[in-house]
């Protein structure tokens, strides 16, 4: 299952109705979505959401049938057994480390980034970024991982040459089973306009 | 070094410059109308602006107490002339508060205007070669090199230093901090991010941060990692002066910054 199914799945879960409808679905051949509202006493709108949001999620199906001449949807368990289950794994940028690690980058001049370093030791602790314009601006701090703090302590200034990902983290000591969170700073810092690619 | 100092003038060099127009005025108003009260006044309202500016620049509370002090001592002084609620018998007790305010504060003071002094002395050397002028200022310190030496020789060349009044030396487990400053005093310990400093840690590696206050009084935006970088050699090349015991060459050489 991949992370955004299970996620919608995981959404309606934890809706207070939701063990009711399934008890309902499993002691129940099938059910309308009348049926259902007036059971648990909930709207009829919210009944037919979460049914047709669990259609279309493969757990149940729907069949339409004639109460005279006016059609309606019966809906039915397709199967008994709901399993979830993530590989995070997927979530790892495969295609990236070795692409995107001799990405040329430096500090951006006038970043307006405030950098707070770790008190004695030669690394960054965290990043303060404004984001907005005007009465929105709004001061956001980002937390750096140890591995992070080295990287960006050894960031090439505004004025320096450019420098890849890979040279930076030779410089800085980082091994490359950090890269993915470095490369995730990077983007985010690029993102903010606090980190200039070339 | 004939070449002319990169760096604006200390604010406190008007000083005595302000003494003498104000000796001025009031002897000029003396022989016009035979008292300078007007003169004594505007003298009285210098110290305590002058007081309260260095006080904001340098977060040291003396420069505020002494300005408070000789401001309105100055003012107490024109009970000589023509201000009646003003006491002349509490005139005297009033300036030897203030000239003992001043002895009191002394090592403070003199501290802290060595230090001041010796800052800039440090940024004019490092400027020398720097010649580029396209900014790129970041408040993130510069990780400048990798040297050797060993823990007592550094702790040997922190205190050297901060015996010197060069820095005011920080001497931590991890690292020797060498702070200096133009602005906020390294007197006051306050958050290393508002000072500049060079920092030398356990495994050799030197790092420079240059303050934004330090950076701005630099007449032109130069080029910050080139300065970072020129910084950190004056440091190592005092250090390799320590190591070889030439520690007169560091004072010769700290001199010649002087512009």
């Amino acid at each position: 299952m991949d992370f955004k199914t299970a996620a919608q799945l995981g959404t309606y879960f934890a809706k207070d109705y939701a063990e009711e409808i399934f008890r309902m679905l499993v002691n129940y051949k099938d059910i309308s979505a009348s049926e259902a509202a007036s059971r648990l006493n909930l709207h009829i709108q919210t009944a037919q959401d979460f049914l047709e949001a669990m259609t279309s999620l493969g757990i149940l199906s729907k069949k339409e049938v004639y109460e005279k001449k006016r059609p309606y949807f019966r809906y039915s368990l397709k199967k008994k057994k709901i399993v979830m289950d993530i590989d995070l794994a997927s979530l790892l940028e495969q295609k990236q480390p070795e692409g995107k690690l001799s990405k040329k980058i430096r500090e951006n001049k006038d970043s307006g980034a405030r950098f707070v370093t770790a008190r004695y030791d030669p690394y960054l602790s965290s990043v303060v970024i404004w984001i907005g314009e005007g009465r929105d601006r709004k001061e956001r701090k980002i937390i750096l991982t140890i591995p992070q703090g080295k990287f960006l302590y050894q960031l090439p200034f505004p004025t320096a040459e450019f420098l890849t990902i890979a040279e930076i983290m030779q410089k800085s000591g980082v091994d490359k089973t950090h890269s993915p969170e470095i490369l995730d700073v990077v983007e985010l810092l690029e993102k903010y306009g606090v980190i200039q690619v070339k | 070094m004939t070449s002319r100092s990169k760096l604006r003038g200390p604010i406190g060099r008007i000083g005595p410059y302000a003494i003498a127009v104000f000796l001025s005025l009031a002897m000029i108003e003396s022989i016009i109308t035979g008292n300078p009260p007007y003169s004594a006044f505007a003298f009285g309202c210098f110290f305590i602006v002058f007081g309260i500016v260095e006080y904001h620049r340098t977060k040291l509370l003396i420069y505020l107490i002494l300005g408070l002090l000789w401001g309105t001592g100055t003012w107490h002084s024109m009970a000589h002339y023509f201000v009646s609620f003003l006491s002349l018998t509490t005139y005297i007790p009033h300036v030897i508060v203030g000239f003992g305010a001043l002895l009191i504060t002394w090592p403070v003071f003199y501290g802290h205007e060595k230090l001041e002094s010796n800052a800039r002395k440090l940024f004019n050397l490092a400027s020398e070669h720097v010649h580029e002028a396209f900014n790129g200022f970041t408040d993130r310190p510069y990780s400048a090199c990798k040297t050797e030496y060993t823990r007592d020789e550094i702790r040997g060349f922190a205190r050297f230093m901060g015996g010197q009044k060069i820095v005011k030396s920080i001497i931590q487990k991890e690292a020797i901090i060498l702070a200096f400053s133009m602005g906020i005093s390294p007197l006051k310990e306050p958050d290393l991010q508002q000072i500049s400093y060079v920092s030398f840690d356990n495994e050799g590696n030197v790092s420079v941060h240059i303050s934004e206050y330090d950076y701005n009084r630099f007449k032109e935006e130069l080029t910050f990692d080139h300065l970072c970088a020129s910084l950190g050699d004056v440091f190592i090349r005092f250090l390799e002066y320590y190591k070889k015991g030439l520690e007169s060459r560091i004072t010769v050489e700290l001199k010649s910054g002087a512009k």
